[in-house]
């Protein structure tokens, strides 16, 4: 997910507006206080981490449906609305393990991030290219994992129910999945529907440290396999972007150089 | 229009265009108004990168402003309203920029502050001294020229703005900005316009001249919600084979020619970034142009949000530039310019040149707000690789140099020319 971070950097912006930085006053109040959120708790069946994970791969399709899947090509367009902003994403993954994500936006330009089996890699029109590496490289590996959702138990050194929650009005499961390397990444499972429908992790690299939630709707089938139509991310709490696919074809012939990584 | 687009474009925005209404535009109804106040105020509130608001109470702030902005007498004022509780921060890059700026530039011609002069007038020797007259300008066609002093814009005289900005007794890099900004304020007006100019040219002849306001044609560039900006580059080898690359904003459409420049001439002996009054831009940017002179890896320094940070890190990307790298600034350059200035003094890449840079230094976003306007707030700091924040102090050069108005006068450009001696002083010492 580090392609978040580069996206977020590019999105701020410091041309110096007409506020004109004067002098700072000489103590610091303390911060405000916010309330605590109080939820209703949830009262939903004790479940296990991989009965949890089991029954979203059935709600989603079944795990014959998901084996009989080897690509998938899925297109959309990205959005940026408070800061008018607006591209097109494309994301291509081939089993077992080729990954690539293309994203485009006016004003910015290209942004590539692919793992060809081995190597993980991103392209910026800031940075150029380079190869990643430790905690990033096992996240995109972890990532380009074709049908992850299968391999669960693999991925991911520790799987554990830390909780249920409310969310929409709605109880959830609370999964968090721990990996060797990186941060864990909490999901929210629907406790009825068994869709996942938010998801936070942490990104971690060389170009910083961001927290990425992700809310996930608009679930449809697709070869029988549901897929979520519609994302809702906020990077760093700061920049909120809606990716809302619009093409998913899977099956289809893809040739392994997509997934290279460029010369320059 | 380089350097003082960069302050101009959104200090006109959030100065100048305040001043300007499209004519015939509706006034927001009371109910619009309380939802922009709301949503101005909880942005800042939710989003600031210092929860403790800069040792602010952003609660109290709401409670004082909220019954002004229901009482302002018109939008202007509601959007003054906004601007001074924003100003209750007493950082940069918190701004309402109105719905005026963003008018489509046919219908705007003439009814908004978008007509210029082509001069560049700034703080020398404690007078406003012409620095700078772009090409083709009506300012150059009046004959006007680097080092006149400008003592009266419109029969208003300029020394009690001086001394008004000098009695805030802010820094000097700051007390320069302002008084650059509000010069600027004066002599832009809606295209078409005339504005007079009482000028000192050598010794003490003074003469009156009457310049016609024109909307500067060229390259514009709209990112987001940030108005349309001109951009503008200039690349040129130097005498004694120096490279020199000048661009007045980071903004996407430079960031090849920029790099390509820097390819074009890496059989310099040396290279020269003039920041020059260049607002900032997209902060990616800064280690976009930084990369080119890196052979390992680096990082420009770090921004810190409410929620994680951000290392502007440079990854070299084949043979870098190696020889020596002067960037020069002055009070105009900001933002990005002071990431990337800061940041390569620091790691020991590149002499800073010239005069301390304004010190607005804070990571920003610019979003709509209902009825029109935008508003751009900060949502990260930055600090250098040591640690140094920047936001209010800004970069001192390791080159200072005290331009003086003979020298202008003269057709120099001093801080140019300390930068290519430190260069040649560098190169002949390898």
């Amino acid at each position: 997910m580090r392609r978040w971070i580069v996206l977020a950097a590019a999105l701020l912006v410091l041309p110096a507006a007409g506020a004109v930085a004067q002098k700072r006053p000489a103590a610091k109040k303390p911060a405000v206080k916010r309330p605590a959120a109080t939820k209703p708790a949830p009262k939903l069946p004790a479940i296990t981490p991989q009965e949890l994970i089991d029954k979203h791969i059935e709600a989603t399709g079944g795990r014959e449906a998901y084996e009989k899947l080897t690509s998938t090509v899925m297109k959309g367009t990205l959005e940026v609305k408070a800061q008018g902003l607006s591209g097109t994403i494309e994301i291509y993954q081939k089993a077992p393990d080729k990954f690539l994500t293309v994203q485009s936006i006016g004003g910015v330009g290209e942004m590539r991030q692919g793992v060809d089996g081995e190597t993980a890699w991103a392209k910026d029109p800031f940075t150029g290219v380079r190869t990643l590496e430790g905690v990033e490289l096992a996240t995109q590996r972890r990532a380009a994992r074709f049908n992850a959702i299968l391999h669960a138990s693999e991925l991911y050194d520790k799987m554990e129910i830390t909780g249920q929650a409310m969310l929409d009005g709605r109880p959830q499961y609370v999964l968090k999945l721990t990996p060797k390397e990186g941060k864990p990444i909490v999901q929210w499972v629907d406790g009825k529907t068994f869709l996942i429908t938010k998801t936070e992790m942490t990104t971690q690299g060389p170009q910083g440290e961001m927290t990425v939630v992700m809310r996930l709707m608009d679930y449809r089938p697709v070869d029988g396999v549901k897929v979520p139509f519609k994302t809702v991310g906020t990077m760093g709490g700061i920049v909120e972007l809606t990716i809302t696919v619009t093409d998913v074809k899977n099956n289809v012939p893809i040739e392994d150089s997509l997934f290279a990584k460029p010369a320059s | 229009m380089n350097r003082r687009l960069t302050v101009l474009a959104l200090a006109l925005a959030a100065l100048g265009a305040l001043l300007c209404r499209p004519a015939g535009a509706a006034g927001l109804s009371p109910a619009l108004r309380r939802q922009v106040f709301d949503l101005v105020w909880r942005r800042v509130y939710e989003r600031h990168y210092d929860p403790s608001f800069n040792g602010v109470d952003w609660k109290a702030v709401r409670a004082k402003y909220a019954p002004k902005a229901a009482a302002a007498k018109g939008d202007t004022a509601f959007y003054g309203v906004l601007q001074a509780m924003l100003g209750e921060l007493k950082q940069s890059h918190f701004a309402i920029i109105p719905p005026s700026v963003y008018l489509a530039e046919d219908d705007a011609r003439g009814r908004r502050m978008d007509g210029d002069v082509g001069l560049v007038v700034q703080l020398v020797g404690g007078q406003c001294v012409v620095t700078r007259v772009e090409p083709g300008s009506s300012g150059e066609q009046a004959g006007v020229r680097p080092g006149v002093v400008v003592t009266h814009v419109d029969g208003k005289p300029l020394a009690p703005l001086v001394e008004r900005v000098r009695k805030r007794k802010l820094r000097p890099a700051m007390e320069r900005l302002q008084v650059m900004m509000a010069v600027r304020a004066r002599l832009m007006g809606p295209s078409g316009s005339k504005v007079a100019l009482r000028c000192l040219e050598d010794g003490a002849s003074a003469r009156t001249v009457t310049l016609t306001r024109a909307f500067e044609q060229g390259e514009r560039f709209q990112f987001g919600e940030l108005p349309p900006l001109r951009l503008d580059m200039e690349t040129r080898r130097l005498d004694g084979n120096i490279g020199y690359v000048r661009f007045n904003l980071f903004l996407m459409p430079l960031m090849d020619r920029i790099r390509q420049a820097i390819r074009e001439m890496s059989d310099t002996r040396g290279f020269i970034i003039d920041l020059r009054g260049n607002g900032g831009g997209m902060g990616a940017m800064a280690w976009g142009v930084a990369t080119p002179f890196f052979d390992q890896r680096a990082s420009l320094g770090t921004m810190r949000l409410r929620s994680g940070n951000m290392n502007f890190a440079v990854f070299p990307q084949g043979e870098p530039f190696r020889g020596p790298l002067a960037i020069l600034i002055d009070e105009a350059s900001l933002s990005t310019s002071e990431v990337l200035a800061g940041g390569l003094q620091e790691l020991g890449r590149a002499r800073i040149v010239g005069r301390a840079t304004g010190g607005m230094v804070l990571p920003s976003s610019v979003e709509r707000l209902p009825g029109g306007a935008r508003l751009q707030y900060a949502v990260a700091d930055f600090r250098t690789p040591k640690g140094v924040l920047l936001e209010g102090r800004g970069v001192l050069p390791d080159i200072p140099v005290d331009v003086k108005r003979e020298e202008l006068l003269a057709g120099r450009d001093p801080i140019l020319e300390a930068a290519v001696r430190a260069i040649a002083g560098e190169t002949s010492a390898q």
